[in-house]
């Protein structure tokens, strides 16, 4: 049994090629040095995976990760990491889901499960409580997401269970498709849906009744939820907004400032953002607030559209990223079509960040008449036609003519498109671009293209920059807040808290609320230098993961509209960043972090770091 | 006094359930609650909990009397020490609001927090209040 707080102290082993399933205890070192959800996924990616080796193979694995406050009394921290080397990018993925599944897995006995080979037939996985088995999906297999859920449910006779998901999108390999957590809240990005659909993984479905997950100190931790639940009651964004608005509040805030991807980011400022706004979600669409569990934001919106073209659709959402997505980055002035597309994302497993930039890179090069309308499929990809959207979508999942090449992501379709087309594929490391603005804020320029994942958000975060905290113009010092904000990023994915609670706790360095936070739950008792070296080790871990696939400071670029094109118009015009900017930053970051000018960790780093088998392998 | 629940209003956080086994014994644990969390599907979920009622079923069912009206709070109380565990009290309640305790194997229900509901407290949404 392990001594520490917030545990269940177990993985399940899961090897699809075998067919076998084990367990394994989790080492009182393994857990001091990684603490939790994104240490135990670096760690185990990093150790286990061999370097260069094709994501769709069966020595790829998908590592599936709570943390230590997951199914504990702390408000905000339903999250479950999926951990991967992405189709899409080559390199090292995590991406995060809400819902219930992270709670549950830990109330049914394990941690996390490492899933690893292939099934030669359609499978899937259930878990309940300290047990695990393989099942048929055969007749799973082409179902929807909700379909999918729906046939597990019933299978098990038992609606409580909570499961993962991907649909027809991972099934068929397009390359950013997504995990789908109780439907409707998605391990989105980097293709990890692509990943167990390779593995003919269909479904994962836990329920625990038996496993309540003891904590250190449960007097500090009952206080600490106390804390943030005052905080919470007290900050008016958080108790009134988040409701209110979730996260679609941000496309009216973005639009203000000029920084709001248009058109495929040819534009910063949307003439039609009031007709897709967060409002126009609470006018047109909204029908209820939902949340996740032990969350009392409720900032998921279940919609309804009850009148036009779509009436009768359901579905989670849209937030914000979707409603930029597949709303102004496509030209989209219909909020109900937009969540039309959200609800089509969602059930066939598309990531709708990637998908939505994916098919506005289409309607550029349709626009700019370097794809023709018959290489379109007689599909007319003019910005703003939303038939035009959801047909791509559809054409994209059904894997049909040059839509199986978009399917592959904007990176890999410029490269063969060739004619340019590069110039207009908006991702970094080849992970299309969420919705905070490259240009517009210095602080983004430089995360976006550091990140290990690439074009994410959630490394790099743009708030403290649109509060006005720091200069969003100036480049110097964006080096050091990127490095104080990936750090905080870091230990929120570790401990796992969403980042609607970012605020509570700190987005700006690491501090003694961090250290409470974990210590509470765990006893470990770390000081905040040993936090901040626990968020150095794993970011560093990352890095090596991705110098081992090759990459380094050369794949630490921008989308070219972004090193080359100024906003053209709007409170944000003139703004870009042009190649000299992002390498000096570069420069300052690499020098913060102790790597090279090439940036690779340094050897002293790692050792100091007690990442010595990695310093081994990166200097040998 | 006695918690009221407007299902349109929940949002399936299952907060109330986590923070009333958390005060019972240090622990979020589904199994352990006197407030259940039922979740049917993203959109649809509920509680299952006690509506301390008039003439409450538990307590005529009960061959010990060990299901008592508590004066101050008017919740219907167990006493543990008069509990024998025979369960009759859960099969009595329309509800399914009464628990049996794994550790102790008594019966354990909800006693409003002497006055005080935490799962109240906790429900942001209020979805869970208190009615006289
Ligand atoms: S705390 Fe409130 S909103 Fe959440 S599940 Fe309980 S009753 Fe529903
Ligand atoms: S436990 Fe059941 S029968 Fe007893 S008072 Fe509560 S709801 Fe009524
Ligand atoms: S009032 Fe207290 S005991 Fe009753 S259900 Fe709520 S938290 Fe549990």
């Amino acid at each position: 049994m392990l001594k520490y707080g917030g545990y269940c102290g177990r993985f399940l082993r899961v090897d699809l090629t075998a067919k076998k399933i084990t367990t394994e205890e989790l080492t009182e070192e393994f857990v001091k040095k990684y603490v939790g959800c994104n240490g135990f996924g670096a760690a185990i990616l990093y150790n286990e995976l061999p370097a260069r080796i094709d994501p769709f193979s069966a020595a790829n694995k998908v590592v599936v990760a709570t943390g230590p406050l997951t199914g504990t009394v702390v408000p905000c921290t339903p999250k479950v990491g999926f951990f991967t080397k992405s189709p899409l990018t080559g390199g090292f993925m995590d991406s995060y889901a809400g819902g219930h599944f992270g709670a549950e897995l830990k109330f049914a006995g394990f941690d996390g499960v490492i899933i690893e080979g292939a099934s030669e037939a359609p499978t899937w996985l259930y878990i309940e409580d300290g047990q695990a088995e393989l099942r048929d999906a055969s007749k799973l297999w082409g179902l929807s997401v909700p379909e999918t859920e729906a046939a597990v449910r019933r299978d098990l006779n038992n609606d409580a269970v909570h499961v993962a998901s991907i649909g027809p999108a991972g099934e068929q390999l397009v390359r950013f498709s997504c995990v789908m957590v109780d439907m409707s809240h998605a391990a989105g990005r980097g293709g990890v849906g692509a990943v167990l659909g390779s593995k003919k993984l269909k479904a994962i479905a836990v329920y625990g009744r038996k496993n309540p997950i003891p904590v250190a100190d449960p007097e500090a931790v009952l206080a600490l939820a106390e804390k943030i639940y005052q905080h919470i009651q007290e900050t008016p964004s958080l108790a009134t907004g988040m409701p209110k608005y979730g996260t679609t509040g941000a496309l009216k805030a973005n639009q203000t400032s000029g920084i709001l991807g248009t058109r495929n980011w040819q534009s910063e400022t949307f003439e039609h953002a009031s007709s897709i706004d967060g409002d126009a979600c609470l006018r047109e669409l909204f029908e209820k607030n939902l949340a996740c569990f032990q969350c009392p934001l409720r900032c998921t919106h279940f919609s309804r559209i009850k009148e036009g073209k779509y009436a009768g659709t359901t579905t989670i959402g849209p937030q914000y990223e979707t409603m930029y997505s597949l709303g102004s980055v496509c030209g989209l002035t219909d909020i109900k079509a937009v969540a039309k597309a959200n609800e089509y994302c969602n059930a066939m497993g598309l990531d709708t960040i990637s998908a939505g930039v994916t098919v506005a890179f289409a309607m550029e090069l349709y626009e700019r008449g370097i794809l023709s309308y018959e290489e379109l499929g007689g599909l007319d990809l003019t910005f703003g036609n939303d038939e035009g959207l959801l047909a791509a979508l559809e054409s994209i999942v059904a894997r049909r003519g040059i839509y199986k090449l978009l399917g592959e992501g904007t990176k890999r379709a410029a490269e063969v498109l060739g004619r340019e087309t590069y110039k207009y594929a908006i991702n970094v490391k080849g992970l299309e671009l969420a919705g905070h603005s490259v240009r517009g804020y210095k602080g983004m320029s430089l995360g976006y293209a550091t990140s290990t994942r690439g074009g994410s958000h959630q490394d790099m975060r743009h708030i403290p920059e649109r509060a006005g905290l720091f200069d969003r113009r100036d480049p110097s010092g964006k080096a050091q807040l990127n490095y104080d904000i990936t750090s905080t990023t870091t230990i929120r994915d570790t401990l796992n808290y969403c980042a609607m609670i970012e605020d509570v706790v700190g987005r700006v360095g690491i501090t003694e609320k961090h250290a409470e936070m974990v210590n509470a739950v765990t006893g470990l008792n770390l000081s905040v230098n040993e936090v901040q070296q626990l968020a150095d080790r794993i970011w560093n871990l990352e890095r090596a993961f991705n110098v081992r696939e090759g990459m380094s400071r050369k794949d630490d670029v921008l989308p070219y509209r972004f090193m080359h094109e100024p906003i053209p118009e709007g409170p944000s015009e003139g703004m870009y960043c042009p190649p000299e900017e992002l390498e000096k930053m570069k420069d300052e970051l690499y020098e913060i972090r102790g790597w090279t000018r090439d940036g690779i960790p340094s050897r002293d780093k790692l050792l100091e770091l007690g990442l010595d088998q990695v310093a081994e392998e990166l200097w040998p | 006094m006695k918690l009221a629940y407007d299902q349109s209003k929940c949002t399936g956080c299952a907060v109330c359930a986590s923070v009333c086994s958390f005060r019972l014994k240090g622990l979020v644990h589904p199994g352990g609650t006197r407030i259940k969390f039922a979740y049917v599907s993203p959109t649809d979920s509920h509680v299952i909990y006690c509506r301390q009622c008039e003439n409450a079923p538990c307590a005529l069912a009960c061959p010990q009397g060990a299901i008592q009206k508590d004066g101050k709070t008017s919740a219907w109380v167990v006493d543990a020490e008069k509990c024998v565990g025979c369960g009759l009290c859960l099969e009595a309640c329309p509800y399914g609001a009464i628990r049996l305790d794994t550790e102790s194997g008594k019966a354990d229900k909800c006693d409003l927090c002497q006055g005080d509901p935490a799962c109240v407290k906790h429900c942001l949404a209020q979805a869970l209040t208190v009615q006289d």
